[in-house]
């Protein structure tokens, strides 16, 4: 068990910086490694953000980004929001964040996005105009320096217009991206298909189902995990 | 009424031509379609026939070899939801409509099989045709209503929607044509009351209120029999209406599902007036355009959008078709 005081370790003087705290992961897993551990397990007690809070923005940005480092290290990290500390606004964007939660969640987001793979996030539950600005904001977060997002889709039971539209607004400010939807249900198809998306906007495209794939539906219960899968 | 010709004549008419040919049966429409069809034909211009299937096989059978020529579409396909029928036309009026070439088309939205409310969607298509192209040019649009089959209120709503009305071959202005109707989508028509069982469940902005409409609607929908498809599709079209109650309609609404026929009707109410362009609903959305979005898709999902908008409040009911 390693003790790790976030001023120190993350904070240093300075504002937060999403890739000290990266690199810590990084250095403590290969010491975990090296020590003989299968990887590393780590509880973050978010109140360590108090002192110097990130915009929610900010925020859900850090937190997906920690999930690329997370699943690329295959460590387990628990991000843990004291309810009575975070605004509810937050909590359920930072719920939004992470594919699964422990305790109480007082306050679901409807929906919630995750990293699989290199470059490639699930994202499931539903996405209407109350909770668009999550799903916008955590796309052009997991698309930030990417060419290619893939947007794996068959946990989203349902996109409104507002969803589609901000998935619209994404791949026209960034014509370097091209964006691949998987398992999308018949609905989200049909819609893209009926405003001629399909043929205005040709970098986004629709790929079938593979055989034998299942997504996990995760349950909502208040600490939102990093898991590794 | 005064005559302007006797017949079709090779009129090249600059501006949009939207008439009623009144018929009496099946003899008495392709008199009346088949002339016109071939007329277009000799001036090589692009056709579009929009007629029910039964009527689709005649002219085939009328014009021989030049069918090829036509395009065909079944009205019963295409005008299902009638708001849906002005894109077709535009659809096909920007794809073969140029400078030196008219394009020209036959509709008929309208037959004895109508229900009430879907015939009250119709007249207001044939009156919003006139907005949708008042500022187009060249292209002749002919209307065919069955007067045999038709009540006589029916021929006379034609009368006021078309400038033109065409009768054994002699092309008429309608007198009682309304160049500028004072309700084109027919906002302000009432609606027939929702039946006393269909309880009103009120909702207002809050943060899973959609989600929550949305799985009130599922259920309702499975229990009256929609299947997955079609449950899908009201679900967004009702998505979309109650999300504009939300942001337009003072926040709050009210929703009300019951069965009407072969169809689940779904009601949203709310407290804010359309103040939207008459087409509103019937314009393929742009990219660049802010908003506009739901009630097209509303009209591309579901068989039938009323929608109703006086000072008091905006009523929508959406249909869909337990067969669907």
């Amino acid at each position: 068990m390693t003790w790790a005081d976030p001023h120190v370790a993350f904070l240093g003087r300075g504002p937060v910086d999403p890739q000290v705290m990266y690199a810590m992961f990084r250095r403590e897993t290969e010491a975990a490694r090296r020590e003989g551990y299968r990887g590393l397990r780590l509880v973050a007690d978010m109140d360590w953000l108090l002192s110097c809070p990130p915009s929610r923005a900010e925020l859900a940005d850090f937190e997906l980004r920690l999930d690329e480092v997370v699943r690329e290290l295959g460590a387990t990290v628990v991000c843990a929001y004291r309810t009575g500390h975070f605004d509810a606004d937050t909590i359920a964007e930072m719920v939004a964040v992470h594919p699964a939660t422990v305790g109480a969640v007082p306050a679901d987001p409807g929906l919630r996005m995750w990293n699989v793979a290199g470059g490639v996030w699930e994202v499931t539950g539903e996405i209407d105009t109350l909770n668009v600005e999550v799903f916008e904001r955590a796309l052009a977060s997991m698309s930030r320096g990417a060419s290619l997002l893939r947007l794996r889709a068959s946990g989203l039971q349902f996109i409104a217009v507002d969803g589609i539209q901000a998935l619209v607004r994404l791949v026209r400010s960034r014509p370097d991206l091209r964006v691949i939807v998987e398992d999308a249900s018949l609905a989200f198809r049909r819609c893209w298909t009926l405003f001629d998306l399909d043929l205005l906007l040709p970098m986004v495209e629709f790929h079938p189902e593979p055989s034998g794939h299942h997504s996990a539906r995760v349950g909502s219960s208040a600490a939102p995990v990093q898991e590794a899968r | 009424m005064s005559v302007i010709e006797t017949h079709h004549a090779r009129e090249h008419s600059r501006a949009f031509r939207h008439e009623a040919l009144l018929y009496a049966g099946h003899r008495e429409f392709l008199d009346g379609t088949v002339p016109f069809i071939r007329e277009g034909l000799a001036c090589d211009e692009p056709t579009l026939v929009v007629v029910d299937a039964v009527k689709i096989t005649a002219l085939r059978a009328a014009l021989g070899g030049d069918a090829d020529r036509v395009h065909f579409a079944d009205m019963a396909h295409v005008g299902r939801n009638p708001a849906r029928i002005i894109p077709r036309w535009r659809q096909f009026v920007d794809e073969h409509l140029h400078a030196d070439r008219p394009v020209r088309g036959i509709g008929e939205p309208i037959w004895a099989g109508r229900g009430a409310a879907e015939l009250v969607e119709c007249q207001a298509h044939e009156t919003l045709l006139n907005v949708a192209f008042a500022d187009s040019h060249a292209w002749s649009l002919l209307c065919p209503y069955d007067i045999e089959a038709l009540a006589p209120d029916v021929v006379d709503e034609a009368r006021r929607s078309h400038p033109v009305v065409v009768r054994h071959g002699t092309r008429r202005r309608s007198r009682d044509y309304l160049h500028a109707h004072p309700s084109p989508a027919r906002l302000d028509h009432p609606l027939p009351p929702a039946p006393a069982h269909a309880e009103p469940t009120a909702f207002a902005t809050g943060t899973h209120v959609l989600r929550m409409l949305r799985a009130h609607v599922q259920r309702h929908a499975e229990d009256y029999g929609l299947d997955r498809d079609a449950t899908d599709n009201l679900m967004l079209a009702v998505n979309e209406v109650a999300t504009n109650s939300l942001r337009h309609g003072g926040g709050q609404g009210t929703i009300r599902l019951w069965c009407e026929g072969d169809a689940v009707v779904c009601e949203i109410s709310d407290a804010g007036q359309l103040r939207g362009h008459p087409l509103l609903g019937r314009q393929r959305p742009t990219l660049d355009q802010a908003g506009g979005r739901g009630l097209w898709l509303a009209n591309q999902l579901c068989d039938l959008v009323q929608i109703r908008s006086t000072p008091a409040g905006t009523t929508v009911r959406l249909h869909v078709a337990t067969g669907a």
